[in-house]
């Protein structure tokens, strides 16, 4: 290593009368900067405390150490010091070079200032999924972390990317009815829904009354579904896990009558361009209207557990605000703008199916927090039920065809879209009057929904995250995959797991607080 | 407040600027404008009328790139959808995410898949595929790709 030397001006701090100049050996292999004893005294710098250095043989020496005021490179500022043997060089050692924010140049031999570095404390980047086994659309949050607060958010996608609209191309449009099924394993026939739509509309196709009933009876029975997925999802999150059990149970019937009705638990196969594909018995009927009514007490239940409890109040309430104009800017949908005051849904703005013949609410909070999201969904499984009951009660008058039997597509654009349980599902299609589209575009709710968590994120607490993430209801954001790294260290320091029980243990210090016994009182309720 | 004849407002505005417009249903209908109207038209339904931005639609009709803009008026059930066709050999428009928050995400992908230049969008980087597929230059929605 090239040794070079450099002017420093000394003086004592305590008597800055007396200044020393001195030439100076640039040692970063030294820690600290240590000059021999006897100009040490000729300046009269004490001798204040003792540090244990290793010599180059490997053996630890103790000296005396005191501060010097020293001026180099134009600055003045005090540095420790430390008392050298008589006859050593003085070295300028990398403490005081950092202090100064000196870098050692070897080759031109000279000093460069660098900038230094000023980090705010424990500055830490978590990184939230990618995967995740309970969601449909994989996604990658990077929350920016300092101390608790999140400051800041990325989104990454394009992990389960799978190119449906260009092999949509090369389908025809009974095939795409079946891969747009497969775009979600939870809203599993909303895009059939819009996709039919979309392709009735090129060719202006009227549907049979039967199957528009047929149509809206499906979709609310997903909703109901995936309503009920979600409360138990946002439950486990909360620390709430009996609440996610028993809403899991009680989404069992549903899936259920799907499997009575259409053969499928999931992906059921119901729609097709012009009508569709099977018939509701009139058999089916009583099963289908015995289960939902089951449900009413179900949903009560829920509002008893979730609406009305003030741990949930205090985990939920002014967390993870959007505004109407952050709805109106991203462009939001479904729970996540109704719950924020933006009563749009295209089940009454756009009707298609059943929904203009039957008699239900479109449900809005005002307040934009996870609360308000919550309740507008636990509200929504009352009205689906309002929905179904009506829909069941005209098949048993409306008799009749369910299918247009459309032969051809013409040539043309068309567009359809659907209220998915987490908001509306957009298909647009270009057709050239053969079997295949030229073009077929989708849009799901997420889409618009997940960057609306750069605004709701951002300045919360890291164990409000996970539920403001999920509060959209992104297909659940693989929350249980999440690490957090130290910057530093690039040490693992919280796990997704960790990171829920984070929530959980928020959850339950509030409970503690408000002198609430969790899990007696919900099994109290959930009888 | 949605004003009642949304469409006629937009007639009077743009009259001589329209290209043309299909009222395809009371439901649907389309308005073809030139790129350079395409941002002016966009922020008068979307900040005066407040429409709803429901998503933008690129596609290849080999003559061109097609970009359709699609805007919803939830109160009147209507859908209105600005068409612009872009010179295939250098597709370029104005990017809408000063005006629309929520286009930042589709222009990236329309970036991605079918080559369109948005000038001055903030983050034109890939959105869905890789970083080292596809090769540069190569756009998965063009009728030439391979």
């Amino acid at each position: 290593m090239s040794v070079f030397r450099k002017k420093a001006r000394l003086s004592n701090p305590e008597k800055p009368e007396t200044i020393l100049d001195l030439e100076m050996v640039v040692d970063s292999g030294a820690t600290y900067t240590q000059i021999p004893s006897s100009v040490l005294h000729q300046l009269g710098v004490r001798k204040q405390f003792k540090r244990k250095l290793k010599i180059a043989t490997g053996e630890i020496i103790e000296r005396d150490a005191g501060i010097l005021q020293i001026q180099l490179n134009g600055e003045t500022g005090p540095t420790w010091v430390i008392f050298g043997d008589e006859g050593s060089d003085p070295l300028l050692g990398a403490v005081t070079l950092e202090e100064f924010g000196l870098a050692v140049d070897p080759v031109n031999k000279i000093l460069i200032p660098v900038p230094e570095l000023m980090l705010a404390a424990g500055k830490t980047v978590i990184p939230i999924g990618p995967y995740h086994p309970l969601q449909e659309e994989p996604e990658f949050f990077r929350l920016h972390v300092e101390g608790e607060r999140v400051v800041g958010l990325d989104i990454e996608l394009g992990y389960n990317h799978r190119g449906i609209e260009k092999l949509a191309e090369s389908k025809t449009y009974d095939q795409i009815i079946f891969l747009v099924e497969r775009i979600c394993g939870i809203c599993s026939t909303s895009h059939p829904i819009a996709s039919v739509q979309a392709v009735e509309d090129v060719g202006g196709v009227e549907v049979p009354e039967r199957a528009l009933y047929i149509s809206s009876i499906i979709g609310e029975l997903e909703r109901l579904h995936s309503h009920l997925l979600w409360v138990g999802l946002a439950g486990h999150f909360l620390g709430y896990n009996t609440v996610w059990m028993w809403a899991w149970r009680y989404r069992e019937p549903v899936l259920d009558i799907f499997e009575q009705v259409t053969g499928n638990r999931q992906h059921y196969a119901m729609m097709k361009v012009g009508g569709v594909r099977r018939d509701i018995e009139d058999s089916d009927i009583p099963a289908i209207e015995k289960a939902v009514d089951a449900l009413v007490p179900i949903a009560d239940m829920f509002k008893g557990a979730i609406v009305d409890d003030p741990v949930i109040h205090a985990r939920t309430k002014g967390v993870g605000i959007l505004t109407k104009e952050d709805i109106q800017n991203y462009g939001a949908l479904g729970p996540t703008a109704r719950a924020s005051g933006v009563a749009i849904g295209v089940r009454r703005d756009h009707p298609h199916a059943a929904y203009g013949l039957v008699d239900w609410n479109v449900i809005t909070q005002e307040e934009g927090d996870v609360f308000a999201k919550a309740v507008v969904r636990v509200l929504e499984m009352y009205e689906s039920v309002k929905i179904i009951k009506q829909c069941l009660g005209k098949l048993k008058k409306v008799k009749g065809e369910i299918d247009a039997k459309v032969k051809e597509i013409p040539p043309g654009e068309g567009i359809g879209h659907y209220e998915a349980p987490r908001g509306e599902v957009f298909h647009y299609v270009r057709s050239d009057g053969t079997n295949r589209p030229v073009r077929y575009k989708v849009r799901a709710p997420s889409y618009m929904n997940v960057p609306t968590n750069k605004t709701s994120v951002v300045g919360e607490t890291v164990s409000d995250a996970t539920i403001i993430l999920a509060a959209v209801d992104p297909c659940y954001c693989c929350t249980e995959r999440t690490a957090a790294i130290d910057t530093n260290t690039e040490k693992r320091t919280l796990t997704g797991q960790d990171l829920i029980k984070l929530s959980q243990e928020k959850t339950k210090r509030i409970a503690d607080e408000l002198g609430l016994e969790m899990e007696s009182r919900l099994q109290g309720i959930l009888k | 407040m949605v004003k009642k004849d949304v469409l006629k407002e937009i007639k009077d505005k743009f009259s001589e600027r329209i290209l043309k417009l299909w009222e395809k249903s009371p439901r649907r209908i389309y308005i073809d404008l030139k790129a350079e109207d395409i941002p002016g038209a966009a922020s008068f339904i979307f900040k005066a009328l407040k429409a709803r931005f429901v998503i933008a639609s690129g596609v290849d009709t080999r003559q061109h790139i097609e970009i359709l803009y699609h805007f919803a008026f939830d109160e009147l059930g209507k859908i209105i959808s600005l068409r612009t066709l872009l010179d295939r050999r250098n597709p370029e428009i104005e990017s809408l995410t000063s005006i629309i928050t929520g286009t930042e995400w589709i222009e990236r992908e329309i970036h991605e898949l079918l080559g369109v230049n948005f000038r001055n969008h903030p983050d034109l980087r890939k959105l869905l595929m890789p970083e080292d597929y596809p090769p540069e230059g190569e756009y998965p929605l063009r009728r030439d790709f391979k």
